[in-house]
């Protein structure tokens, strides 16, 4: 039983990980998007 | 016209088509969960176990679906990459390269997940985590191959060269995918071969059932759609930091 938790539990947690590595540079680009466009407008 | 207006539709046109794709996405993100909620059940449940296994080596046996699952996704993955960076080579359109780094990212994730399976799985069927079968190393080497790819990738600056770069080294990287392939049924390997043959050395082979069957097209319908849901995430997202790039360098 062990052996099979671990086995789906590594892969799930793979899977996380990456989607919260990909939420977080969608914040991180959306946010400096606003900004750079509020100020490409400015001008 | 004016150009106020024609810069106006053009940013209504570009939000619809925004539109279009948040829709896309949902709808696969969707399908994503409903399968892989299905695969869960399938493994975990429907699948009947093994009668020529016993005890922990029977129960690991169920991992045989998500491993295989992960493997058909990381190829998936690898295929997508060749596509785009050939496509990339050709037309020279930066979003075929985007293409080619989406995939490779996420079969690489995906590629870990078959390795760590395997490995898991190989601890109660060949009483160890790790052998350096040719199966087993030729994987190894296709994954970090990819790696490497991410890794000089990023230590690229010109956008242009970053691309013509990442699109000859995926080509190449994907010669290893046919070899990791054919390396259970060239060399002397103790993996079991489940598609097109056998392997009279493997240990920890199973016939497959209906059940069993049903159950490993569930993955590969299940590993495809989360392959292509990433995929097409990280493809958006990328197009999104080209975009930043641009700004920056208007904004300087």
């Amino acid at each position: 039983m062990v052996y099979l938790a671990s086995a789906f539990i590594a892969v799930w947690l793979l899977v996380t990980l990456y989607v919260a590595y990909m939420g977080t540079q969608q914040r991180r680009l959306e946010d400096e998007i606003r900004g750079l466009e509020e100020i490409v407008e400015r001008r | 016209m004016s150009g106020a207006s024609i810069s106006s539709q053009g940013r209504t046109a570009t939000a619809s088509r925004l539109r279009g794709w948040d829709i896309a996405q949902l709808i696969l993100n969707i399908a994503t969960a409903l399968a892989m909620a299905a695969l869960m059940w399938a493994s975990l449940v429907y699948a009947k176990p093994a009668v020529n296994l016993a005890g922990n080596e029977q129960l690991a046996q169920r991992i045989f679906y998500i491993h295989m699952g992960c493997n058909i996704g990381a190829f998936a993955a690898f295929i997508v990459s060749l596509i785009g960076s050939i496509t990339y080579l050709v037309s020279r359109n930066l979003d075929w390269d985007r293409v080619t780094q989406a995939s490779i990212e996420v079969g690489t994730i995906i590629g870990l997940g078959t390795i760590i399976t395997g490995s898991v799985w190989s601890k109660p069927t060949w009483n160890t985590y790790w052998t350096w079968d040719p199966r087993l190393t030729a994987s190894t080497i296709t994954v970090l191959i990819y790696v490497a790819y991410i890794l000089f990738r990023n230590g690229i600056d010109n956008r242009i060269t970053k691309a013509r770069f990442g699109s000859i080294y995926a080509l190449f990287a994907f010669l290893s995918i046919p070899l990791t392939y054919y390396s259970a049924r060239w060399f002397r390997s103790i993996h079991p071969v489940v598609f097109n043959g056998e392997n009279a050395d493997a240990q920890g082979g199973f016939a497959i059932g209906p059940s069993m069957s049903q159950t490993l097209l569930i993955a590969t319908i299940s590993f495809s759609l989360l392959f292509s849901a990433l995929m097409i995430a990280r493809w958006r997202q990328l197009r999104l930091q080209d975009r930043v790039e641009e700004l920056r360098e208007e904004v300087e």
